[in-house]
């Protein structure tokens, strides 16, 4: 083994930027969240028609229906590209923060219904997504869907200040559209088991 | 530089276990993952088999790694994942690294 004491500056150095290189090969290869897009982008703006039934709760119950489903096809595909590229990203952090969404979700969008706070229940939801989604686009480091999920919320909460009809339907629209369509583009750039 | 500095010479800190670039490698891979399996750990460092095989029998000696030896139907596969030994040993190690280059390049400014 090499002495280290007799170890040039510059080598330092280059072993820096080859970890550096290294580091961002990995990570490049762990990014897959096209799935988690796609999938939940088709989901939002499936859930659209869903907004006019049982008074507002048929989307309620739509996603207790879906959010199990698109979970299910996430948890398979992840299991499945793990498998094949060889590599599986640690996923406490992950699990933490679709957690912490599903509960504030729910949460919000049944509390405000039932509580008789409809704005609460329209726009408690969207925005509990767009900041998880900055979660998510941290944990992902991509600054595109963190990008797309600060628009998001932005959009939400100008809708909520501006007390616009059909709300809830627009921000479904709006959030399906620009998920499934970043999922469709995040694809291209995934790395795919060799 | 500056002349209170402490004189202690970053190179002591250097850990002879990792300071290699391959292991160091094998560690930064892990540290970004959960697991990683052998084959990956080869393609992506661009070792052979052996070489790969003998710097990780060596960070499993020292703990800072460990293996997880499977079979899916009848193929072998291993699963490597780094310990909570080795983040910290990567860790220390980069820090080591930098100051290393942070304090020659401040050397080399002040010389002509």
């Amino acid at each position: 083994m090499e002495n280290p004491a007799t170890i040039p500056s510059e080598d330092a150095a280059s072993t820096l930027a080859a970890l550096r290189s290294t580091r961002a090969r990995t990570r490049a290869d762990l990014r897959s969240y096209w799935f988690a897009l796609v999938v939940f982008g088709a989901l939002t703006l499936l859930s659209t028609p869903f907004f006019d039934l049982w008074d507002g709760a048929g989307v309620g119950l739509f996603w207790l229906v879906a959010a199990p489903l698109g979970m299910a096809a996430m948890a398979r595909y992840h299991r499945n590209r793990d498998d094949e590229l060889g590599i599986a990203p640690a996923p406490r952090a992950y699990i933490i923060t679709a957690g912490a969404l599903v509960a504030a979700c729910f949460g919000l969008g049944f509390g405000g219904g039932f509580s008789d706070q409809p704005d609460v229940a329209t726009f408690g939801p969207p925005l509990a997504i767009a900041v998880a989604y900055v979660v998510f686009a941290w944990l992902e480091r991509s600054a595109v869907l963190a990008l797309v999920a600060c628009v998001m919320g932005g959009l939400t909460v100008a809708l909520a200040a501006a007390d616009v009809a059909n709300a809830g339907q627009i921000l479904a629209g709006a959030y399906g559209a620009s998920f499934l369509t970043l999922g469709l583009l995040a694809r291209r750039w995934t790395t795919t088991p060799r | 530089m500056d002349d209170d500095a402490p004189l202690t010479n970053p190179v002591a800190g250097l850990d002879n276990t990792i300071h290699q670039r391959v292991r160091l490698g094998i560690l930064t891979v892990l540290c970004e993952a959960e697991r990683a399996d052998f084959g990956y750990l080869r393609t992506t460092l661009e070792l052979t088999d052996g070489n790969l095989s003998s710097n990780l029998a060596t960070l499993e000696h020292a703990g800072l790694v460990e293996l997880d030896k499977t079979y899916e139907g009848r193929r072998p596969r291993t699963w490597v994942r780094v310990t909570a030994a080795g983040r910290k040993a990567l860790a220390d190690e980069i820090a080591v690294l930098e100051a290393l280059v942070l304090r020659v390049n401040g050397t080399s400014r002040r010389t002509p």
